[in-house]
């Protein structure tokens, strides 16, 4: 139990990092920046 | 009188500091644009809107909920991916340190006045967070879409008091053609913002306390994050101070990773046996019984 609580944060970390490479590799970077850089109307009130 | 409790000074200049410097991009509030370069394909770790003009990273709500709402996206990877690393890493120091919504919360709770501490229902409105990050951010725009496919950051639109004041406020400020299609929306916003602001200089954080998604998906890991609060059992004499001390309103001394529990570190300030401490924990290290002596020995001088 103690091993495996331990061992969480390791495993919350590295399925993350997991995530993080697939969400690369399936091109979700692209839909992150184009929202990012350019003026969201939804979140200064206008759109 | 009401008794002041040392506060972590250093927290607030971290603060104000990594605001500064994560939303670095000053042209842009002159100039009323944003900063388009490709560090803003990164999520930051707190509530900082994109399209504040100095951010120079994404909000990593308002990139899930992007994700969520293309067409394109079946399960939001990379952003889930950022909140994990995140999580795991940080847990709630995230609201503690890296958030400039929460930053400015704690500055206006500086503000002398009647300070509220804890009320009827507050424990239960906790958990209202979580209702908004299940609902606006999660829900709402994965599933409802217009013709096209594509959902609405809800969230955003409705709701983010952070996006109003670091990205509407200031745009609208630099950016006569933004000003002039302003509308109901934006004056719904601002009503929340207000009520947000105005309610912080009387009650510790209440947007994080009751309402921040993001605050609801990293209080998640405060139980299973790197960084952690750790109680040494043995030189805890239970008196209270740390439950007193806290803002969020943890009792520290019984739940060291309670999910409200902002890391802000006052508690271990506070602590006359320096029986807490916080820090990176790989759980290896147990206190050994020396150590308890030396914090008792030093708590007694």
């Amino acid at each position: 139990m103690k091993t495996a609580k331990r061992a969480l944060p390791f495993v919350l970390l590295a399925l993350g990092a997991g995530f993080l490479v697939l969400g690369i590799f399936d091109g979700e970077v692209a839909i992150v920046l184009s929202r990012a850089a350019n003026i969201c109307l939804e979140c200064i009130g206008i759109g | 009188m009401v008794k002041q409790y040392k506060r972590n000074k250093f927290r607030n200049w971290f603060q104000g500091v990594w605001t500064v410097v994560s939303n670095g991009y000053l042209v842009g509030f002159v100039k009323g644009r944003i900063w388009q370069g490709d560090s803003k394909s990164v999520c930051v770790p707190g509530l900082n809107c994109y399209s504040c003009p100095g951010a120079l990273g994404a909000c990593p709500i308002g990139s899930l909920q992007a994700e969520l709402a293309a067409r394109e996206v079946k399960f939001p990877l990379y952003v889930t991916g950022f909140l994990l690393a995140f999580g795991a890493l940080f847990g709630r120091v995230v609201c503690g340190f890296l958030c400039p919504f929460g930053w400015v919360q704690d500055l206006l709770y500086k503000i002398p006045s009647r300070k509220i501490g804890t009320f009827k229902y507050d424990r239960l409105l906790r958990y209202l967070k979580f209702v908004v990050l299940a609902v606006l951010v999660v829900l709402l725009p994965s599933l409802v879409k217009n013709a096209a496919g594509v959902g609405t950051p809800w969230f955003c639109k409705w709701f983010c008091p952070s996006g109003t004041l670091f990205a509407g406020i200031p745009l609208l400020l630099a950016n006569p053609t933004l000003r002039a299609v302003v509308g109901f929306i934006f004056s719904w916003k601002m009503a929340i913002l207000i009520l947000i602001l105005g309610l912080s200089v009387f009650l510790y954080r209440p947007f994080c306390k009751y309402l921040c998604p993001l605050g609801a998906a990293y209080s998640l890991f405060n139980k299973a994050s790197f960084y952690r609060l750790k109680l040494d059992e043995n030189a805890c004499t239970h008196c209270g101070v740390c439950k007193q001390a806290c803002n969020m309103g943890v009792d520290p001394s019984q739940t060291p990773d309670d999910m409200e529990c902002i890391r802000c570190g006052d508690c271990v300030k506070n602590c006359p046996t320096k029986a807490l401490s916080a820090g990176f924990f790989t759980g290896r290290r147990k206190i050994q019984p020396e150590e308890t002596e030396d914090k008792i020995e030093t708590a007694v001088q």
